[in-house]
């Protein structure tokens, strides 16, 4: 039997498994282009072991895994094309400009962009991928299986492992690591320099590295002081230029964010974040005025994905016309209303520690279009809010 | 001639007990369903593309398969044969219960064929029905038969494109075409097909109005057109109209009113796709006892629209005063959107969803004999609301 707090962690495990799913729909519809030849390797992944894991037998692991492989709606794969292609976008110009740095994935999960960015990028970039021990195993597993994600991260033959009933997998040790990739299990709720496993955490971490912090849809799940500590725990460890990527819902405090919050609830997912910063404003007083970030700026997913028609802003994009029309093309969207409600309740964050070694800052961020874009890195004359 | 079947008064009010009088409603057989549909076609055969109508009446906008909330529009509205409706399409997709939705209007239609009418919206076709829910949801319901959906699909070329209201008023479910002048234009076509895919049968409902444009521009939903205040000043000169009603646009507040009234958008499904929160309304129009140029004693700003929910007291005694109402909805005199909320069985919707997996239980335990079978069926299917997580 799981404790009330252990059946919370499987609900927020669980929307791993719903983003997988998500992505696994806009893949097979072509949305990425070229295709995620590791999404299928997860999902296999998924399905042989997820009734090993904690709180799942074969029957309810069976039962879940059945809706896994379903199609979305058309306005679902267009938001998760654009939540992919938004963050790959800026880990790819991160990289583009430091050429040697660090990437840190929080609640990575079943996400493939570690494999995407090492299979491109063969030397220079170091990848970590931090989440609950049950979600790493998964991933470590789903690597054990595939010669390809092998090479890809590098890994050593003591890494491979296999399970075949709950005892293995309970045993088996969740982290992995290689010169470029690695893999490591912990609460981020509990991670503190003070503790074994944060030090343990820090011995495969290069302060040295200009590093790129993402959260994907994780630190909505935790209390605002929380997030505070996480941003303010990398703070501590990473010498170098320290930048966030921040993309999770927010509320705007109206109907539609009461009926999410209703929604949700009833499935029993309580995003903290989502009320206490319920707009781009309130989110940036937190980032830039709370936990001292730096060069803040913030959008919303409807503005990235070009719904607003001010399209005289001098900076680039997100998203190019062509690219946009592809896509349109894929599927129909019937309704835009809908589709622009949904989006603008989720916002994309970014802001530094410019750290002490030098004072760099990432300049390629400053290349595309926000809503609130910071007023000390406006070169080209726009005053923020 | 031969005069048209009907299908007895009785065996109708059966099907509207069926429907009516359970909760959750039972859903028609599928013989049930084929003989409406053919009934209903044949006397659709007779009605003209644009259906000339007279107030009082009350326009109905999208419902999208949200049953329970179109039993609250009978509620609010008064049901038929006491008020005269109209609705202007997308019956079915999205919601839950698309199959009771249509059944029920259908019904409804042969029931009282001089109070109610329905006209074809985009979501009336078989190529949106079979990505956006009606065809999976009849799937389900029906054993893994698609027959329904082939019946209910093809009764669905057979709907009128619009309808005129005392001449005056000029309803379809999106919006105006390049292709189309004069409403003579949409009654010489051939209405009894699937939507194309352009021209103005497809262009009449997908477009939609904008206020920042006064021609005609691509619309962003990949088919029909934006149209502007130039364009729909023409067509109602040309057409001896004072406005035009239509629905297909999400509303949040259940309505809109664009050009001083000019155009009227009714929305009519609340919390949309269990998810937008948004309000609802029925058009109720009363009268059109107007001069042709269809003004109100004042001109307002849209933005206007907005005060109708900022209820005070006073406000409440100038409910019934309809320059008020004008003023504050933005419509012609006469008219006035009843604005209403989803109903509680909406909230239930999403949690229990137990009519989408189509089980009337008392059935299936029979048929089956195993009570935990038809639980673990039921059991997998709930459906969530769809987030990015």
């Amino acid at each position: 039997m799981l404790s009330p707090s252990e059946k919370q962690d499987k609900l927020i495990r669980a929307t791993d498994l719903d983003a997988l799913s998500c992505r696994y729909s806009s893949n097979s519809l072509s949305y990425f282009v070229p295709p995620d030849p590791f999404i299928n390797e997860l999902v296999s992944s998924y399905q042989t072991y997820l009734q090993y894991s904690t709180g799942y037998s074969s029957l309810s692991a069976g039962r879940v895994l059945r809706s896994v492989l379903n199609k979305k709606l058309p306005l679902i794969n267009k938001g998760t094309y654009l939540r992919t292609i938004a963050i790959d976008l800026v880990v790819e110009d991160f990289i583009q400009e430091f050429k040697n740095c660090q990437i840190i994935s929080l609640g990575g999960g079943s996400d493939t962009r570690c494999f995407r960015v090492l299979n491109k990028h063969k030397s220079g970039v170091v990848y970590h991928e931090i989440d609950f021990p049950e979600s790493v195993k998964i991933k470590k597993l789903a690597i054990s299986k595939s010669k390809q994600l092998q090479r890809i991260v590098n890994c050593s033959d003591n890494d491979i492992v296999d399970v075949a009933s709950k005892e293995q997998f309970e045993k088996v040790s969740p982290g992995m690591h290689s010169d470029r990739y690695h893999l490591s299990a912990y609460d981020l709720r509990t991670l503190s320099m003070e503790s074994d496993e944060g030090r343990a955490l820090l011995a495969t971490v290069d302060a040295n590295l200009p590093t790129l912090v993402l959260s994907e849809c994780v630190l909505c799940y935790m209390a605002p002081d929380e997030n505070e500590l996480v941003l303010k725990f990398w703070k501590s460890v990473i010498k170098n230029l320290l930048a966030f990527i921040i993309y999770e819902p927010m509320s705007l405090n109206d109907a539609f964010g009461d009926t999410m919050t209703r929604n949700l609830q009833e499935r029993g997912i309580n995003l903290l974040t989502f009320n206490h910063f319920p707009n781009l404003a309130s989110r940036q007083e937190f980032l830039s005025g709370k936990c001292g970030l730096s060069n803040v700026k913030l959008s919303d997913m409807s503005d990235i994905a070009g719904y607003n028609s001010m399209s005289e802003a001098p900076m680039k994009p997100w998203i190019p016309a062509e690219e946009l029309k592809r896509i349109s093309r894929l599927e129909m969207i019937d309704e835009v209303e809908e589709i622009r409600l949904l989006l603008e309740h989720y916002c994309l964050c970014y802001g530094e520690f410019c750290g002490s070694l030098q004072s760099v800052t990432f300049k390629g961020i400053d290349n595309y279009r926000w809503l609130i874009p910071d007023v000390k890195c406006s070169d080209n004359g726009n005053k923020s809010t | 001639m031969t005069v048209p079947f009907r299908i007895p008064t009785t065996d109708l009010d059966y099907c509207l007990e069926q429907l009516l009088e359970h909760k959750p409603p039972k859903i028609l057989p599928p013989e049930t369903i084929q003989q409406l549909c053919h009934t209903l076609k044949t006397q659709l055969l007779a009605v003209p593309n644009i259906m000339h109508l007279q107030s009082p009446i009350a326009v109905v906008g999208d419902i999208h398969g949200q049953y329970h909330d179109l039993l609250e529009i009978f509620q609010i509205g008064g049901a038929p044969p006491s008020t005269n409706y109209l609705f202007l399409g997308d019956y079915v997709d999205r919601g839950y219960y698309s199959v009771e939705t249509i059944s029920l209007l259908i019904t409804l239609k042969l029931r009282f064929p001089e109070r109610v009418f329905l006209i074809r919206g985009n979501h009336e076709s078989r190529t949106i029905t079979t990505n956006y829910g009606f065809y999976s949801e009849v799937l389900n319901k029906y054993n893994g038969s698609a027959d329904v959906w082939s019946y209910i699909t093809d009764l669905f070329d057979y709907l009128p494109l619009g309808a005129t209201i005392d001449g005056k008023i000029f309803a379809a479910h999106g919006g105006l075409s390049p292709s189309c002048q004069q409403l003579d234009q949409i009654r010489a076509l051939d209405r009894f097909r699937e939507i194309p895919h352009d021209g103005i049968m497809a262009d009449l409902v997908w477009s939609d109005p904008d206020t920042e444009i006064m021609d005609f521009k691509l619309s962003p939903r990949g088919a029909g057109y934006l149209f502007g205040l130039d364009v729909i000043n023409k067509f109602c000169h040309d057409n001896n109209l004072v406005q035009m009603i239509r629905a297909h646009q999400l509303c949040n507040e259940g309505y809109t009113s664009y050009w001083n009234g000019k155009c009227l958008t009714v929305w009519s499904a609340p919390n949309y796709c269990y998810r937008c929160g948004n309000k609802a309304s029925v058009l109720e129009i009363l009268h059109s006892n107007y001069d042709n140029k269809g003004h109100s004693s004042k001109s307002i700003d849209d933005s206007d629209d907005n005060e109708a929910n900022d209820m005070t007291y006073e406000d409440y005694e100038d409910r019934f005063d309809s320059s008020k109402i004008c003023l504050r909805q933005g419509v012609l005199p006469g008219q006035f959107f009843n604005i209403f909320e989803a109903s509680p069985e909406n909230d239930e919707d999403t949690l229990k969803g137990k009519s989408v997996n189509g089980i009337n239980s008392e059935e299936d335990f029979a048929s089956n004999g195993d009570f935990f079978s038809s639980f673990f069926r039921e059991k997998s299917r709930k459906q969530h609301v769809e987030y990015f997580l």
